[in-house]
């Protein structure tokens, strides 16, 4: 199990007349190499819980514990420990990414990370190149640029790049896509499916977008006011639970696999993007609908 | 990590105070220091501090609140009152304590007492200003109140602009950074430890997108001020307007009274006093 969480709450500002009960009571559990999506309206606690993951925020009570390493840990020495082990292993890539840019260069941006971690110069090398290759970057052409040169498409890339340097198993991102145009979406996520699939990280992707949360995740778990709402397999969520009561937009394709199951046409597989979809509708129409 | 640096943010409440006239409350702060540095006993700083308590009271804002923007200032209070406890010089009878060369006087001692008083009292007394109004009431407050120097050319509307804005942007720029440390921190950057070098360099991460975005957020707000036709020097209406009523009237009646009474004990004496009720009052002389 890549991620136990057991009864977790946080509130904002204790006792003070901005108090806010942000968590209330999370449990749920998160395996190895799968790829998941957390959704919620603004203000569900969402980004609370994805921030739980790095630490960033310091738990107040239940239980946590990530890749083995138990982040409650009181003792101040211990946690200090868990703490540097944690950041190699939890990548957090932050809504806006681009504008956490700062060094002189791209190079030396993504090797911000990996220098923290104290690695020999080699291996930081040897990661700062993997890593802008990995994005889909030119590594010749951007990495002795300036960060705040480069396009926007190419700044989100490079900070990325700049999480993927410590090598993590966990990659975490709150609405990579946010602000981008079609295209740019579809390379980010197909970048992440890429590392997902065939690097095995641990993707746990904030989005709002339910289409895309439909196409690319296996598993979707909705917050709602600090709880969680609905944990399960995202086709099963937006195909059999009326979301739209729940304060949630329903995926495209879902409501075409709904329209057409309403009138008795049931089509084969899963269906999950446009193509695929495409291509059941073509099969079930060969076939004259009685082999469905 | 930030979140001390909020002192004196405001605290909603339906209170007297809440509800009173931001130029008044200005004013009567503003008076409330000068009384502070004027009085020179002790017993006017229990005049003052009951006031004050009084204050609070009626403000309906919890005590912790208030003493959160004590704790800022603490630092600069204990250090004043060593350098006065050590550096003051008396007269031999009244030495306290000595070691050496380190000689104590009870009139250091006394000073840094008087010291540690007016800092506390002011820093108090400025919060409770900040506590209770919002930061758009103090911006009107400032501005109706230096509407008077229009007249000799000073950009007044322009100053109280400068001044929305900016206090506007600090709770934006306090989320803002919040993240970038939040960012930093995920890829390994450490705040806490290392020498001081190493920590001042720390901050670089942090600092320069920092800046970055503050310049790409002052130019977006300046074009979305140009869109609509933005023009500082015009004579704007409010949608809010400052009013005086009778709140005001009884709280500088019982401003009179409070800051009245330590005035007429700092220049009229204690001795009437004696006279009248027949005690001794050489205590409220100290």
């Amino acid at each position: 199990m890549s991620i136990t969480v057991k009864d977790l709450s946080y509130v904002y500002n204790p006792k003070s007349p901005y108090e806010t009960v942000a968590l209330d009571g999370i449990t749920l559990e998160i395996k190895t190499g799968e790829f998941v999506a957390v959704c919620g309206r603004t203000g569900s606690g969402k980004t609370t819980f994805v921030q739980h993951l790095n630490a960033l925020v310091t738990s107040q009570s239940g239980e946590l514990v990530v890749e083995g390493l138990n982040l409650t840990e009181k003792n101040k020495k211990l946690r200090r420990e868990m703490l540097k082990k944690l950041r190699g292993k939890v990548g957090m890539v932050f809504q806006y990414p681009e504008y956490q840019l700062f060094a002189g260069t791209v190079y030396e941006d993504v090797a911000f990370g990996p220098t923290n971690m104290g690695l020999p110069k080699e291996e930081i090398d040897d990661r700062v190149r993997t890593a802008i290759k990995a994005v889909g970057l030119d590594f010749e052409r951007i990495s002795h640029q300036s960060p705040f040169e480069i396009s926007g498409g190419e700044k989100r890339r490079a900070a990325l790049a700049g999480v993927l340097a410590m090598n993590p198993n966990i990659l975490v991102l709150d609405e990579p896509t946010a602000g981008l145009d079609p295209l740019g979406k579809e390379e980010i996520l197909n970048l992440v499916v890429k590392l997902n699939k065939e690097n095995g990280l641990t993707v746990i992707m904030v989005s709002h977008d339910v289409n895309e949360v439909y196409e690319y995740t296996d598993r979707t778990i909705v917050f709602s006011q600090g709880k969680v709402l609905f944990n399960m397999a995202t086709r099963d969520l937006f195909t059999r639970v009326d979301v739209a009561n729940y304060g949630l937009e329903e995926p495209q394709l879902a409501i075409i696999s709904k329209i057409l199951a309403k009138n008795g046409i049931v089509l084969k597989g899963e269906n999950r993007n446009v193509k695929d979809m495409a291509a059941a509708i073509l099969a079930y129409a060969k076939e004259g609908g009685n082999n469905a | 990590m930030l979140n001390d640096v909020a002192f004196g943010q405001y605290y909603p409440s339906d209170s007297f105070i809440h509800k009173m006239d931001a130029r008044v409350k200005i004013l009567l702060s503003i008076a409330y220091m000068v009384a502070i540095f004027l009085v020179k006993s002790f017993f006017c700083y229990a005049i003052l501090a009951l006031y004050l308590l009084i204050k609070i009271f009626v403000s309906k804002i919890p005590l912790r609140s208030v003493l959160k923007s004590v704790k800022a200032v603490l630092f600069l209070a204990v250090f004043t009152a060593i350098i006065n406890i050590f550096f003051t010089k008396g007269a031999e009878e009244n030495l306290v304590w000595s070691y050496g060369i380190i000689r104590i006087y009870s009139s250091g001692l006394i000073t840094a007492g008087k010291m540690v008083c007016r800092l506390v009292l002011l820093v108090m007394g400025a919060s409770l200003l900040t506590l209770t109004t919002t930061p758009v009431d103090l911006t009107h407050g400032i501005e109706s109140l230096l509407s008077p120097l229009k007249l000799i050319k000073v950009p007044v509307a322009d100053i109280a602009l400068i001044m929305s804005i900016t206090l506007r942007f600090i709770p934006t720029l306090m989320e803002e950074t919040n993240k970038i440390i939040c960012a930093q921190k995920a890829r390994g950057a450490q705040f806490d430890t290392g020498n001081l070098v190493q920590r001042v360099k720390a901050f670089v991460p942090i600092l320069i997108p920092l800046l970055v975005n503050s310049f790409r957020r002052a130019e977006e707000l300046a074009l979305a001020m140009n869109a609509r036709c933005f023009e500082g020097s015009t004579k704007r209406t409010r949608l809010k307007k400052l009013k005086c009523s009778w709140r005001d009237l009884v709280a500088v009646l019982l401003f009179i009274i409070g800051i009245g009474a330590a005035l007429v004990v700092r220049y009229a004496g204690v001795d009437w006093i004696a006279d009248l009720f027949n005690i001794n009052v050489d205590w409220m002389k100290l």
